[in-house]
């Protein structure tokens, strides 16, 4: 009952951001138009940038589920959150301003860094690694991902040619191996 | 320095000691917390969850490391409160001291997030942040701002218990959602960010209380409750949102407590501290003490029973003789409340749990708290009164707004009119100054908000002239050694 008034309340809201842009959305004009009163909405959500979240986190739930993603490799989970963001161009764009660019950081963040994980672990050298750097590595990987995506945003979306994804994909592909023989056990 | 850091933090930051309040408050400190939270409150914010979580860690080790870091940064400045720093290191460096084991089983049974916000939300917003407001605005407008403030969202209860004032409210009455959001967004413009409610029995409207807390997430919220309504639904609510603590009613031993507020209850409310103990949340248990009940519920015996159940604080209420129906030889004697006194007195440096009396705490905190001073209450009429003892007001909430409520006649007559006595134990305009309380009542022509038995103000104070009384010599007596008597009290 709880997760399906929260489910209406996201709705409602993914309705709206096709108009407006988050800070034009009142919690009043919300409860209004789904049929709700001001204290059910709170009884949910501290505010409209507490939805937006539980939307954004909900929407890509939805969204992988569609996918069987059991044996998907970190290109592919790249492509699924590009395309992720790419179908819900406008109501993202209308989402993200200056207020909330942290939680879009922590988003693609959590999303990206369990698939590159993955792929540093395919790497033999990821065994002799000296302490600390494999997370290290990792996090420095995600952050270029999460960069990559926060410029992509702020630049209103451009399509897939204009930003090339493709050469951060050539960048991680061409240097990852000598970044772990960089940080090789035996060599810091 | 405020009344919020000086009593009630039950945070690892404030303490009881040996009768005088010891504190980490560097007046530095506090004015770069405002200055930056004002340019980049989330970085602060993150900043200082960072530093909490490395006392959490290892809270015995990691404690210490802070408070070096923090002399060291602080030096011989006198104005960085030196004594309070060295009585805090004593507690500390003492693993057998009793507030040294009340910190270390705040941070440590106590869930993570939890702490966090209570941490951000009593400490830095209603103590640092909201006290810097709340000075600004005494200034600004000449009157009292409170640091809490007291509303009862409903007046309708589900026990009908024995010589309740709440009950004779009748059960009809609520706050309504907006006007309870409203009253916050007032609050918090003035710098108060500490909610009490009281009743009524609160947890009627749970539901609504949820969102208020969800709301307004940089507040802290307290509800006074009979713990009967607190299930473990309401329970993973309360650990969810993080920003509301219970202090749950009992009248002693379930034999007290059955016998005025009905069988069973306190077998719900003992169930109740079970649900919050299991999910780590902080909760304290308060108490009236009358002349029937005092030997029982001031007993070793029963703050050990508390500090078993879970609770890290324990409030004492003296028991007022409000409304037409009130029976004064509940009152108690002399005699007894002296013993309060110095039992409360002697619990704070024994037990790990933190004990108030509000009534005999009053030196701590220069008197009256009321008329705004440090708080008011509102009641679920939306009237105004400026204790929630005292039932006479000038103003209604939901036709003035709240700070023409603290300019209001009566709450002005609280601010003209404080302290009531120089002697701080004795600190009411009605118990033990009745005198006072008439004076203001017929100057303001504040009427009685009492619904259910409007009384006057005569009748009310007449029942307070004996014991006023007879309280004297002992007040005077106690006052004349208390270390909180200016006359005490040696230039450093």
């Amino acid at each position: 009952m709880k997760e399906f008034t929260k489910a209406a309340i996201a709705d409602t809201f993914m309705e709206l951001l096709q108009e407006h842009t988050i800070d034009h959305i009142t919690v009043k004009d919300l409860a209004e138009k789904c049929g709700i009163n001001r204290q059910t909405f709170y009884y949910h959500f501290a505010d409209i940038y507490d939805l937006m979240e539980w939307t954004l986190d909900n929407e890509l739930k939805k969204f992988l589920e569609r996918y069987d993603k059991t044996d998907a490799d970190w290109k592919e989970q790249l492509q699924q959150l590009f395309v992720f963001f790419r179908f819900r161009g406008q109501q993202v764009l209308h989402a993200y301003d200056s207020q909330n660019r942290l939680y879009y950081e922590q988003f693609i963040y959590r999303q990206m860094l369990p698939a590159i994980h993955k792929l540093i672990l395919t790497y033999e050298e990821a065994e002799t690694l000296a302490e600390g750097k494999a997370e290290f590595i990792e996090h420095v990987y995600t952050r270029m991902i999460v960069n990559f995506f926060l410029d992509w945003l702020d630049e209103g979306m451009p399509d897939e040619e204009t930003v090339r994804l493709s050469d951060y994909v050539h960048f991680m592909e061409g240097s990852l191996q000598s970044t772990l023989v960089t940080f090789q056990d035996k060599n810091v | 320095m405020c009344l919020g850091v000086k009593i009630l933090d039950i945070g690892a930051f404030c303490l009881f000691y040996e009768g005088t309040t010891s504190v980490i408050v560097i007046k530095n400190l506090r004015k770069w917390l405002v200055f930056h939270m004002n340019r980049s409150s989330k970085l602060v914010q993150f900043g200082l969850k960072k530093a909490f979580g490395y006392i959490e860690k290892d809270p015995e080790k990691n404690l210490v490391k802070l408070l070096d870091i923090v002399d060291q940064f602080a030096g011989d400045d006198p104005n960085m409160m030196g004594k309070q720093r060295e009585a805090f290191r004593r507690v500390i460096d003492d693993p057998d001291n009793n507030m040294n084991q009340l910190m270390m089983r705040v941070l440590k049974d106590t869930d993570t997030e939890v702490v966090k916000a209570m941490f951000e939300n009593f400490f830095l917003n209603a103590n640092f942040i909201g006290w810097q407001t709340q000075e600004e605005m005494r200034k600004k407008y000449n009157c009292n701002i409170p640091w809490a403030i007291l509303l009862d969202p409903t007046s309708a209860c589900n026990l009908k218990c024995t010589g309740c004032w709440a009950a004779e409210y009748g059960n009809k009455l609520n706050l309504t959602f907006d006007e309870i959001d409203s009253i916050i967004m007032q609050g918090k413009e003035l710098g108060v960010y500490f909610y009490i409610y009281t009743g009524g029995e609160p947890l009627v409207r749970k539901k609504d209380l949820i969102a208020l807390c969800r709301k307004h997430h940089d507040c802290q919220f307290l509800t006074f409750t009979n713990g009967t309504l607190i299930d473990e639904e309401f329970a993973d609510q309360m650990l969810d949102v993080k920003n509301l603590v219970p202090a749950i009613s009992v009248e002693g031993f379930e034999e007290a407590t059955d016998g005025r507020r009905g069988n069973g209850t306190y077998e719900k409310a003992v169930r109740a501290m079970g649900y919050l103990k299991e999910r780590k949340l902080p909760f304290g248990i308060s108490c009236c003490y009358t002349s029937q009940n005092l030997d029982s519920i001031a007993s070793d015996a029963f703050f050990d029973q508390m500090i078993d159940w879970g609770a890290y604080f324990a409030w004492y209420f003296h028991y007022m003789p409000v409304g037409n129906d009130a029976a004064p030889e509940l009152l108690p004697t002399p005699e007894q409340r002296e013993y309060m006194y110095h039992k409360i007195r002697e619990v704070r440096v024994t037990k790990p749990l933190f004990a108030m009396d509000f009534q005999n705490d009053g030196e701590y905190v220069g008197g009256c708290i009321a008329g705004g001073r440090r708080y008011l209450h509102i009641n679920a009429n939306g009237d105004c009164d400026p204790c929630v003892f005292i039932h006479y007001s000038n103003t209604n909430i939901r036709h003035n707004t709240l700070l023409e409520v603290l300019q209001s006649p009566i709450f002005m007559a609280y601010h003209d009119g404080q302290p009531f006595n120089d002697n701080h134990l004795r600190p009411c305009p009605m118990l033990e100054n009745p005198e006072a309380l008439q004076k203001m009542v017929e100057a303001t022509g504040a009427r009685s908000t009492d619904l259910q038995s409007p009384e006057t103000v005569e009748h009310l104070c007449a029942k307070c002239e004996d014991y006023a009384k007879n309280w004297t010599p002992t007040a005077e007596r106690l006052w004349k050694d208390s270390s909180r008597n200016p006359a005490n009290q040696t230039q450093a």
